[in-house]
């Protein structure tokens, strides 16, 4: 059987362990509200945690590119980006298919073998995580020095335009 | 968020070792230890010095919340205790509030910043839970005796601090006591905490300043009279332009009929100053006799957002104006919490206003009964008064270029059940309107996540994510309906729905309610209209039988 073929007939356990995977670093008294409000106004987060992770893997399964999942992507990232947690945990959710892919894999094909292949790609994921983080740290200190740069330049005149206050 | 970003070490080290999607670990503490962290992004500026001097507050200092020490009172245990007792003999319902929460959790997922965030100590009951345990160590039998057990708990800085962050999550919007089967509001004791902490000097700089210039200059950017008046000339400059007809306000006249009173935001502050075109063109409109006072130029109370002294101070200075100017009554714009105040607290805090009289419609002799005793009408009830009465020449057609929705902010609509009015003047001057869902509107509208005086820029993570229920909502027209505008009665709202828009709709600009009047109303000799108030040009309006407007 092929992977995808197995991985259609098992979608719904398939969506259903990944959704929990994702709930697993909220706190417990919250997961229980992500995982049982249904109205997707009554509960945002998980709504556009679950249609989202839906649609993504609806067009892994129906072999679509990921720039036509894009959509999908940009609405889990937007929810995770305004959360406490760093940038390498915002994006981590899609990582955590592949570990599930695989897991189902090696249930149709035995891959013992490819164990230490997994290592070896597992740490370079983790590479790429942390990269993530310093990408996004360099990139916030240029807005940070562009907006420094900003407050220094009309330093007189914002002065200038609070006068009357603070006195 | 920059500084947030730890560094290379210390990354390593947590991606492996703390809870996180990596490590496959979960928080194990309960909540009553998980210790707060103070983040940029997470937390707003401290109140400055002079700032705090010149309100004679307590404890002025330079001090940045994410300092270790706070530089606190060395009494400020007993200062809290003890403003913790005064306002429970001053307040009976805060006693009881503290004392009847059975836990059911009706409200444990009502509220914004839960919705938004995740984060358990979001949940009203959690967040009221904070000063609960306080208050049960402090004032109650059980509490003293069997201290943990019975969810009690010491105040130390670390709670403090915990309450600073945490009454900095609640907007005060009080969608979750609409849940609770006892009634309990939340905001209370949310303001309750916020005093208290200001008692210590822990309060913020966005609160503070707004507050010392409404105190000071009479608005919160601190405008002196001359450039307010310039600014509101300059609006009226704007609205020749685009209309050809030439309104004219007047400032501080003695002896006008009606005195009237908007937030400073519909001034100066984009998208605001279209709504205050809006209430020009009306007034032009009917031939009102208002004016418009330089010195009580703010609607919103900052001081409702910190202490009840100064949400008094500052709601008087309104009244005493009105006194001296000798007008009949006042007429307040679309504001927040300018009408909590004046709906809920002015009447036992600086009322009655006897000196004023019970306010009438001037153009259709409606009486405002329900203004009887505050002598302040809403802008949304006189004007859906007018066109009851058939007193507007409205062309909605003026409006198609938006398809509109309408945000109920949380003060008039839960304050003062301010809920068909904006509704009705809507569906007049505008042909395109659709409601968001049903459990995110009228009573159980969701705040904007930036009010109570939490609408700073240094803010910014915890009001998008705050905001991030209304803004689903407003998606789900946007995707459906194609909803262009969302409408809202409020200052604070204008000016953050607009910012929370631009992260989470794209695509989906923020009006007041009065701007949409504005461009529907047909002026006396006004030339062509092409523009509407914001000189966006008009969709072509095919003329047809149908000219009885």
């Amino acid at each position: 059987m092929s992977l995808i073929q197995h991985l259609k007939e098992n979608k719904e356990k398939i969506l259903q362990k990944w959704f929990e995977e994702i709930l697993k670093t909220y706190p417990p008294e919250t997961t229980q509200h992500l995982k049982k409000n249904n109205n997707p106004f009554a509960n945002p987060i998980g709504h556009t945690l679950g249609e989202s992770i839906f649609n993504i893997f609806e067009g892994i399964l129906e072999e679509r590119s990921p720039d036509e999942l894009i959509s999908d992507v940009d609405q889990i990232i937007k929810v995770r980006a305004v959360q406490d947690i760093k940038p390498s945990e915002a994006v981590n959710p899609v990582l955590l298919l592949k570990s599930i892919v695989r897991t189902e894999f090696e249930k149709i094909k035995n891959t013992a073998e490819n164990r230490e292949h997994y290592a070896v790609i597992d740490k370079i994921d983790h590479l790429i995580l942390l990269s993530l983080d310093l990408y996004m740290e360099s990139r916030e200190k240029i807005n940070e020095i562009k907006l420094s740069e900003y407050n220094r330049q009309y330093y007189r005149l914002i002065q200038r335009g609070n006068q009357g206050q603070n006195n | 968020m920059s500084k947030y970003v730890p560094t290379r070490k210390n990354l390593l080290k947590s991606i492996e070792e703390e809870s996180n999607f990596l490590s496959g670990l979960t928080p194990e503490k309960e909540w009553l230890d998980t210790p707060i962290s103070f983040r940029p992004g997470n937390w707003c500026h401290g109140g400055k010095p002079q700032v705090i001097e010149s309100l004679d507050a307590p404890n002025p200092r330079k001090w940045s919340p994410n300092d270790k020490d706070w530089q606190l009172p060395a009494n400020w245990q007993k200062i809290i205790h003890q403003g913790m007792k005064d306002q429970l003999d001053k307040s009976r319902t805060l006693k009881i509030f503290m004392d009847t929460c059975v836990r059911c959790g009706a409200c444990a997922d009502k509220c914004h910043f839960f919705l938004g965030s995740g984060d358990p100590k979001n949940m009203p009951v959690l967040r009221q839970e904070l000063i609960r345990s306080i208050y049960r160590k402090d004032f109650t039998l059980g509490g003293k005796l069997l201290g943990r057990l019975a969810g009690a708990r010491e105040m130390t800085e670390d709670v403090l601090k915990e309450w600073f962050m945490y009454f900095h999550q609640c907007t005060e919007c009080r969608r979750c006591s609409v849940f609770c089967p006892f009634g309990i509001d939340t905001a209370e004791f949310t303001s309750m905490a916020r005093e208290l902490m200001h008692s210590v000097g822990v309060n913020i700089n966005w609160i503070m300043e707004p507050a010392s210039n409404c105190n000071r200059t009479g608005n919160h950017l601190g405008i002196e009279p001359h450039t307010f008046k310039q600014m509101v000339e300059s609006l009226v400059e704007d609205i020749e332009d685009v209309t050809g007809v030439t309104v004219e306000p007047t400032f501080n006249r003695k002896g006008a009929e009606i005195l009237f009173i908007t937030p400073s935001g519909d001034i100066f502050a984009d998208p605001g100053v279209y709504t205050m075109m809006g209430y020009l063109l009306l007034f032009h409109h009917i031939g009102l006799d208002y004016t418009i006072s330089t010195y009580a130029s703010e609607g919103g109370n900052f001081g409702s957002f910190v202490s009840h002294d100064l949400t008094k101070k500052l709601n008087a200075k309104m009244y005493h104006e009105a006194e001296r100017l000798g007008v009949k009554w006042i007429l307040g714009g679309e504001c927040g919490h300018m009408w909590r105040v004046i709906h809920q607290y002015m009447d036992t805090m600086n009322g009655p206003a006897d000196f004023l009289e019970e306010p009438v419609s001037p153009i259709t002799g409606t009486k405002f009964e329900n203004a009887r005793s505050t002598k302040m009408v809403h802008i949304a009830e006189f004007t859906a008064d007018l066109i009851k009465n058939d007193r507007l020449k409205l062309d909605p057609r003026r409006n198609n270029h938006r398809t509109v929705t309408f945000h109920d902010s949380c003060n008039p609509v839960r304050a003062m059940g301010m809920v068909e009015e904006p509704r009705y003047i809507l569906k007049n001057v505008c042909n395109n309107f659709h409601e968001m869902p049903e459990n995110t509107i009228r009573e159980q509208t969701f705040c904007c996540g930036s009010g109570s005086g939490l609408n700073t820029n240094e803010y910014m993570d915890i009001r998008m994510r705050g905001g991030f229920p209304r803004a689903n909502a407003v998606k789900h027209v946007h995707d459906k309906h194609k909803v262009n505008l969302l409408t809202a009665i409020c200052a604070i709202d204008r000016v953050t729905l607009k910012t929370l828009m631009e992260y989470w709709v794209p695509g989906v600009e923020v009006s007041g309610l009065h701007e949409l009047v504005g461009n529907a109303l047909v002026m006396e000799g006004e030339s062509e209209r092409t523009e509407d108030l914001r000189e966006d040009p008009l969709e072509e309006i095919e003329e047809d039988e149908d000219e009885d407007i």
